[in-house]
């Protein structure tokens, strides 16, 4: 529908669709014609259109379109005539002027937003390297962006997804180091639904995402703009979403979670046994009650005697056999950890205290269960937060597993083993292995896994993301006679 | 195609909760379990009597002590009366943890391996178990009470065990050994024989003399040193040395012939040796030297078709302690040995080893040269194996090495 | 079109999932009939696979055609069906023997005290899943595992290091007259070679391609002569009693003693990897009915396969030992006709240029 000539039947008809309280309809007197300036009280800057759009027209004559949008001296000015555009610009915090026998209204943008401070992210914090995280507001996790990258080759592209939320949504790669397509097969998935409403960038996860009911991750996540930065530096493809302070990164692949941003700004050897550390602890936490409740059940013989002996003193008239003994302790920390992560920061410490001191050892004094098996589920609890992005994951892993062990044993670990990784090994999301560098073995992309290269070592790109220009360090001049270490 | 994988799924992982929690499925866990640490084997009549001893752990208390229960069942075989042990105890009779067997001497008239196979047979039984003869009831021996360790079993496993004590008069055996010997070209085994010693202040009746200066081990000495206010404890001899012969006992070593096949066939570590009635200026006194380290070598050629066999040890060695009362040797501190000790010392060792040999020609080869034809010198093979411990030269060179010189 | 295997992967293949199957019971019962020359006869059979491998390869060089094309472009459909079939049935009796070791093994080493077929039965569930996916998870997986075959084979070596009698395999020889008949009963455990013939087609060979995948072999036939000797060395006059080498070679370490059985990490790995291997013939069948019958999906001759493999093991279950028995006794012949000759006779095959034969 097309904005009518007539004031005051476009009012008319704004007024019906615009019905809330806190629209505005501020009437605007002009040389010879009447206006109407339309907003949204409680998301425009009113000190703003005060500045750019009263000002300016109650000093001069103006008249026509052309008089009118010289003298607004708003930056973000745009004609509409499109009476749907009309009320999404009002919708989006923008205002619209409408001038009584003009079929073309103006969108001025005095949009304000709400938002808070750049902070460091609770879930990457780091002791080295930058503290910057993004925020919910799309255009400051953009400037973070645009200030790394001061490139004329990085392309944000913006897209406005949800019927009712119109949310903007924003694709940024780096022209000629993105993988090949990747841009367009984004842009066809993400246009190729209609929902109402994108309240978080986890909802664009879902709804790119290759296969529905994984239990892995498909998309990176990141909350910190260096680490975005590099990824996309990669090839990689980055989406922003307004309101959301997660950003995704395309293609994903399970290491990119072992691979801390700390990483990159300390010591290589100390990288190295960091990883180590990570890759151990997640094992350890996966395989650490599933194999005590299997060695208890099923397999004695490879317990050493000494600690043996040591289990059997501490499970004597402990009521639950061993496998629902280690189900329900560690089910228990499950709801520590949810209640305490839900809860207000000062009792989530209450929690902790109360949880972890109290109901544990009153748990083992009791009787109800023993002090290995508590031993065991803190250390495994413990050791998945090493990896904190695998954490809802490998939970509900460590659960299976421990059914798996609890049922069939050290074989029917084995087995669970060889099943997940069959699984593991066949899923792909856009084209790319989650398993990659591993399987399929990419020998040049092992140098960033378990082990990690020095920076001169980590002079081409990943070759598992498929970027079309593969050198991201070149030496220009041999400076450094002793360096040896490329 | 998704909702069949998924049925088939689903179903696999509610079929694992279901027995899951309910547990109950024909498993038997660590608390329906007895784990065995040591088996003994006596004659009752024309039975088997199988005693097991069963560690108890104490509850709530992770300490070391650890209480045994000692569970005793016959049967026509061995395996049936262990099997009958679980329906006296009502655990399962676990056998992974044992680490020892010990079996009567009245099954000396007997071919040994007829035991030894139901257990190499079994893969429940760890092959790395110790074996040893007693002279008393092995029951007896299990239910002994030792201040080496709470469980007896654990006692004697510290006496055999060569890498934890300082043993080197004992020669330890393994099923694994024991087997591998016995099927081996010549047939040659050889397990401990384990004595239980009287307490202190009982007639001792041991062969073992009164040596003051012996410095003694884990096996023989310190008898009864933690008795007091306790039951009486004893503890173990295990220095003799019975020699098989596809598994019939064929010879037996004493204490110092053990010593001298230690010290020619395996590692000797921290050793000592006593060395009596040596002569030093004209005055006789007795000596204890500290093995430092051995260079050993038996080789077998053949020089002009006939088997030649030598024996080469080389022992360096330092005074431990001494009862001489002459100030040159007191005053030369521990590293001075005089030639006349070291002299004494190899003709000790060379008659013990000169015994050995004489008892091995009985068809015991207690030192590989019946493994050594076949594999060094196949073509001898056939002409020599059954002869070549009756009909070889044997040769000593047995030479101990002190600081000589005196400072 | 991007193939599903790389040659590399086909390499890997070899290393990772040849040995584990040989390191069960087959060095007991080829000491059984070679005493300490049991790595010799392993040596015939390997080389006869290699000899196998190569003319498969030069096959492949020659013509570029997969297996089933292979046989539609020279015989005909009906031909190369029947012939799929028989294939059908090799792979159902080499299968066979290995899934009983496997589940003896299972049975007997880990569960002492548990119901028998709670043990091995989701074992069932695995190899349908492996027989559900495609030829380029078989590649990915070997990618993954040969490094923890690598890693347990290496763990074994070490742990065992200290209770080797290096004597032990001396004379040289003395057993050679006996070596033939081991290595004729070690054909049910060799014969991987066959494998390579239903990946053709499935990978691009490459300029060093041969090269390469012998060269695997090599080091898989290797690993697995290395274990032969460091098992006679361990065992001696023993070895043909002792039926589970894997688990019984390294536990005299005295790291056992002082740290519990860390072997069997390495018994773990090797069983992990150990799962992938035993269901390549089930792998294989499926792919032999997928190509015969018009099935529009995998999963149907995949659990045709797995049912029928599941049968065999449940109804035979009592005759198992002694099936097992017959089969390495009396199938020798067929296993080298199957998995050596029909693949080294195809090499006289002459090229043609046609497309299959409808």
């Amino acid at each position: 529908m097309k904005l009518s000539k007539n004031l005051t039947k476009n009012i008319e008809t704004l007024k019906k669709d615009l019905s809330s309280f806190d629209v505005i309809f501020h009437d605007i007197k002009l040389k010879n014609k009447k206006g109407v300036l339309v907003f949204i009280d409680s998301i425009t800057d009113k000190a703003l259109i005060s500045k750019t759009v009263l000002l300016p027209l109650s000093n001069q004559n103006i008249s026509g379109v052309k008089g009118i949008k010289k003298a607004l001296i708003n930056a973000e000015t745009e004609e509409i005539t499109d009476y749907d555009l009309a009320l999404d610009t009002i919708s989006n915090g923008n205002a619209l002027l409408i001038i009584d026998g003009l079929s073309t209204a103006f969108s001025l943008g005095v949009k304000r937003v709400e938002k808070r401070a750049i902070t460091e992210p609770p879930t990457s914090v780091v002791l080295k390297g930058p503290r910057e995280g993004f925020v919910e507001d799309i255009t400051c996790n953009l400037s973070l962006i645009r200030r790394r990258l001061k490139t004329a080759k990085l392309q944000i592209e913006n897209l406005s997804i949800g019927k009712q939320s119109k949310t903007t949504v924003c694709i940024c790669y780096i022209k000629g180091i993105v993988k090949k397509g990747l841009p367009e097969k984004i842009k066809k998935r993400l246009k190729s639904f209609e929902i109402d409403a994108i309240l978080d960038s986890s909802y664009i996860t879902r709804l790119i995402s290759d296969h529905a009911h994984s239990l892995f991750k498909q998309v990176g996540t990141t909350e910190k703009p260096d680490v975005l930065v590099a990824k996309i530096l990669e090839g990689r493809l980055a989406i922003i979403v307004d309101g959301s302070p997660v950003a995704l990164t395309l293609p994903y692949m399970l290491l990119e979670d072992f691979q801390s941003p700390e990483d990159y700004y300390t010591s290589v050897y100390k990288t190295n046994f960091a990883r180590f550390i990570r890759i151990t602890s997640v094992f350890l936490s996966l395989a650490l009650p599933s194999f005590y409740v299997s060695a208890q059940l099923f397999h004695l013989q490879l317990i050493p005697l000494p600690f043996l002996l040591t289990i059997v003193n501490s499970i004597k008239g402990i009521p639950l056999s061993p496998s629902l003994e280690m189900f329900f302790t560690l089910l228990i920390f499950e709801i520590l950890n949810e209640a305490s992560l839900r809860m207000p920061k000062y009792v989530g410490m209450v929690v902790s205290i109360v949880g972890g001191l109290v109901l544990g050892e009153t748990a083992v004094n009791a009787g109800i269960i023993s002090a290995p098996a508590l031993m065991i589920i803190a250390l495994s609890g413990i050791c998945l937060y090493t990896v904190p992005d695998l954490l809802q994951t490998f939970s509900l892993l460590r659960f299976l597993f421990l059914v798996v062990a609890g049922t069939l044993g050290g074989y029917g670990l084995i087995l669970g083993l060889c099943a997940l990784l069959i699984y593991m090994v066949s899923f792909e999301t856009f084209e790319t292995p989650l398993l990659a560098p591993f399987s399929p073995l990419v020998k040049k992309d092992l140098k960033d896994s378990v082990y990690k290269e020095t920076l001169f070592g980590l002079n081409k790109r990943p070759i598992t993301i498929g970027s079309k220009n593969k050198t991201r360090l070149k030496i220009k001049e041999k400076v450094n006679e002793k360096r040896t270490n490329r | 195609m998704t909702s069949l994988k998924t049925r088939i799924i689903i179903i696999i992982v509610s079929f694992c909760f279901l027995l899951f929690f309910s547990n109950d499925f024909g498993i038997i866990d660590i608390e329906k379990t007895a784990i065995i640490t040591a088996i003994g084997i006596d004659k009752k009549e024309d039975e088997y009597e199988i005693t097991a001893q069963i560690a108890l752990p104490e509850a709530k208390n992770t300490s070391a002590k650890n209480e045994k229960s000692v569970i005793s069942s016959t049967g026509s075989t061995v395996s049936s009366a262990i099997t009958k042990i679980g329906s006296i105890s009502g655990w399962y009779p676990k056998l992974s943890f044992c680490n020892l067997i010990l079996i009567n001497q009245s099954f000396l008239d007997e071919n040994i391996i007829n035991l030894v196979n139901y257990f190499t047979k079994t893969l429940n039984v760890q092959d790395s178990t110790l074996i040893a003869i007693t002279e008393d009831s092995a029951k007896e021996v299990l239910k002994t009470e030792s201040p080496l360790d709470d469980l007896s079993s654990f006692a004697i496993q510290k006496i055999l065990l060569k890498k934890t004590g300082l043993n080197n008069d004992i020669l330890e055996t393994d099923i694994k050994t024991f087997s591998i010997g016995y099927y081996g070209k010549s047939g040659y085994s050889y397990l401990p024989y384990i004595k239980t010693l009287p307490p202190e202040g009982e007639e001792s009746g041991n062969e073992k003399g009164g040596n003051e200066l012996s410095k003694q081990n884990a096996s023989s000495g310190s008898e009864g040193q933690s008795q007091s206010g306790k039951e009486k404890q004893n503890l173990f001899d295990a220095t003799t040395t019975l020699l098989f012969n596809k598994g019939k006992v064929v010879e037996k070593l004493n204490k110092e012939e053990t010593f001298a096949v230690n010290l020619m066939t395996t590692t000797v570590n921290y050793s000592t040796l006593e060395v009596n009635d040596c002569v030093y200026q004209g005055e006789h006194f007795n000596v204890l030297l500290d093995v430092l380290s051995v260079n050993k070598k038996i080789s077998l050629k053949f020089v002009d078709n006939k088997p030649f066999v030598t024996f080469k040890l080389d022992v360096f060695v330092k005074i431990d302690d001494q009862n001489s009362i002459n100030t040159d040797l007191n005053g030369q501190g521990n590293s001075f040995v005089p030639e006349e000790v070291c002299k004494k010392a190899e003709e000790d060792l060379k008659s013990n080893l000169k015994r050995v040999v004489e008892k091995s020609k009985s068809g015991v080869d207690v030192f590989d040269l019946i493994k050594k034809l076949y594999r060094h010198h196949y073509k001898y093979y056939e002409e020599y194996k059954e002869s070549i411990l009756k009909t070889a030269t044997y040769d000593y060179q047995i030479t101990f090495h002190g600081q000589q010189k005196e400072i | 079109m991007k193939k599903e295997l790389t040659v590399r992967q086909v390499c890997l293949f070899f290393i990772a999932f040849m040995p584990v199957t040989k390191l069960i019971l087959m060095p007991s019962v080829l000491s059984g009939f070679s005493e300490q020359d049991l790595w010799i006869s392993a040596l015939l059979t390997g080389l006869l696979d290699l000899l196998t491998i190569f003319a498969i390869l030069k096959l492949y060089k020659k013509h570029n055609l997969s297996f089933f094309d292979l046989l539609k472009v020279h015989f005909g459909k009906t031909v190369k069906n029947i012939v799929l079939i028989l294939y059908f049935f090799y792979f159902l009796i080499k299968g066979f023997p290995l899934l009983i070791e496997q589940k003896n093994y299972v049975n007997l080493t880990l569960y002492e005290t548990a119901p028998t077929i709670l043990a091995f039965l989701p074992f069932f569930f695995v190899v349908l899943l492996i027989c559900i996916t495609k030829v380029r998870t078989i590649g990915r997986l070997s990618d993954l595992f040969f490094l923890i075959t690598v890693f347990s084979l290496l763990l074994v070596f070490i742990l065992s290091l200290g209770s080797l009698d290096f004597g032990a395999i001396l004379p040289i020889g003395a057993f050679i007259k006996k070596v033939p008949i081991a290595s004729y009963y070690s054909l049910g455990w060799f014969g991987d070679g066959v494998y390579l013939l239903f990946f053709l087609g499935s990978f691009e060979l490459g300029k060093k391609g041969i090269g390469k995948i012998v060269i695997s072999y090599l080091i898989s036939l290797t690993l697995v002569i290395l274990f032969l000797i460091a098992f006679y060395l361990a065992f001696d006059s023993i070895a043909h009693r002792t039926l589970f080498a894997i688990t019984d070679i390294s536990k005299y370490s005295t790291v056992i003693n002082n740290v519990g059985r860390v072997d069997y990490i390495s018994v773990f790995g090797l069983l992990l990897v150990g799962t992938i291997s035993i269901s390549m013939p089930v792998f294989f069948e499926t792919q032999i009915l997928m190509e015969v019958f018009p099935f529009k999906k995998r999963i149907y001759p995949a659990i045709i396969a797995t049912t029928l493999n599941l049968l065999l093991i449940s109804l035979l279950n009592d005759y198992s030992v002694v099936l097992q028995n017959i089969i390495h006794t009396y199938f020798g012949g067929l296993f080298f006709m199957f998995s050596n000759l029909i693949p080294i006779l195809l090499l006289l095959l002459r090229r043609k240029n046609d497309k299959p034969k409808n």
